[in-house]
């Protein structure tokens, strides 16, 4: 007499896999265009990364389909929503200067269930990416958006410090936020140190009349 | 164990090769030139080694020559890079181990050819950090564009845990932001003074470096 393996076949979970496999060639694919705004102009790259953002989200209605009721948390797609969630976050603070909020990643997701806690992974993400803007920008001549950053980073770190984490990995990389704020800082410093940026121009004018005669 | 000998061989060659191109202060052409001959020279190694490499050994053999044929991806790719500014191609990579009739005598395989290119990537940032040192400021920046399109290429790909490429990627992203922190210093002190002016700074320190080395020991 054979076994009856029906409990086995039922439990594989190939269609799972399928699913996220084509949702992280998405992520992948958007990471890679983001990627360009280090070097050209940013508002188109993050305007097309936006327009593609419907992508994301039928990827993530694909996997609503095929995860049962209430059985959102699973480290087979964790790493991809997390990335998904830098992707948006990136791409929006590109265009907005600003931090994306939970609500409008809820309306460009729709209904998959996301955590706070992937959520917090992908600003963590972000800011190790903004650190990385900071010096490219400065290599662009824009002189203006590594304050900008400083600025908004800072202000992100301090929602972090609001939080009691404990000892995960979000908290092990929460605690590298501040070598990301510390980079930015360098920059910041190199630049008002040299009075390059247009705001600390004008200040400068203001300061010394004669300057250049030394 | 005899074509480890040969491949063994095949690699030493592919060494000097990038010693010669790594030798700034030569004149562009001369090392080019140099680098063809050797070039031909190692072309005909491989065409010995292929005699070993027919039919399924080929796949049998493979982890015993695929680390020469990504060093030769890696020497002729920054050969290419040099003298045009562009990646190479897969398709001009094949040429070179095609014989006169136009057959392929050795399979260069899709992760020769990822592992090559991913190891070009830090031999362009000590090309980079070279160009700084020498005052070529635009071609540094030049440089840094370069990694960065190719990186992005790199992120599409889904790489296993536990593929060679997984750590490459690592050392590559290190290489990059290397370069992107050397531009960057370069644009920010460079504001201080003229171009000429900070290579003279430049040199001055390398000549105090070396100073202090010497009396250091």
């Amino acid at each position: 007499m054979s076994l009856d393996l029906s409990f086995f076949e039922s439990v594989d979970s190939a269609m799972e896999v399928e699913t996220v496999r084509e949702y992280d060639k998405t992520c992948r694919n958007l990471i890679a265009v983001l990627n360009r705004v280090h070097s050209v102009h940013f508002e188109e790259v993050a305007q097309s990364v936006i327009d593609r953002i419907g992508e994301v989200k039928q990827h993530l209605e694909n996997l609503s389909q095929i995860v049962p009721y209430q059985q959102y948390y699973s480290d087979l797609w964790t790493r991809t929503v997390q990335s998904s969630l830098f992707i948006v976050s990136f791409a929006f603070y590109l265009s907005t200067e600003r931090l994306i909020t939970t609500n409008e990643i809820e309306s460009l997701f729709g209904d998959f269930h996301i955590s706070i806690e992937e959520c917090l992974h992908g600003y963590v993400t972000l800011t190790s990416e903004l650190s990385r803007l900071a010096i490219n920008s400065v290599t662009a001549g824009d002189y203006d958006r590594p304050l900008r950053i400083s600025k908004f980073v800072k202000e992100l770190y301090s929602g972090f410090q609001l939080l009691n984490l404990r000892n995960d990995l979000l908290r092990k990389r929460f605690d590298g936020i501040k070598y990301n704020i510390k980079k930015i800082e360098e920059v910041v410093y190199d630049i008002s140190l040299r009075k390059l940026s247009s705001s600390s121009k004008s200040d400068s004018v203001n300061f010394t009349g004669g300057d250049d005669d030394l | 164990m005899t074509d480890t000998g040969i491949s063994g061989v095949v690699y030493d060659r592919r060494e000097r090769i990038i010693k010669l191109s790594r030798i700034t202060h030569k004149p562009l052409k001369s090392i080019l030139n140099e680098a063809t001959t050797k070039r031909t020279e190692i072309i005909n190694m491989f065409k010995q080694v292929s005699l070993d490499l027919e039919g399924s050994d080929f796949y049998r053999y493979h982890k015993s020559i695929s680390p020469a044929i990504q060093e030769y991806i890696e020497a002729i790719s920054f050969i290419e890079y040099l003298q045009n500014d562009t990646l190479i191609s897969k398709e001009k990579v094949d040429i070179d181990f095609k014989d006169e009739e136009g057959s392929q005598f050795l399979l260069v395989t899709n992760d020769d050819y990822l592992l090559g290119i991913a190891d070009l990537t830090g031999e362009l940032m000590r090309h980079a950090i070279n160009c700084i040192g020498v005052g070529d400021h635009d071609r540094a920046i030049k440089i840094c564009k370069f990694l960065r399109d190719i990186k992005s290429g790199y992120d599409i790909l889904k790489i296993p845990k536990r593929d060679p490429l997984n750590k490459k990627m690592e050392i590559m992203h290190q290489s990059l932001i290397k370069v992107e922190d050397a531009c960057y210093a370069l644009i920010i002190r460079g504001s201080e003074y003229p171009k000429e002016f900070y290579q003279h700074i430049v040199s001055e320190h390398a000549k105090n470096f070396d100073v202090e080395m010497d009396t250091d020991e």
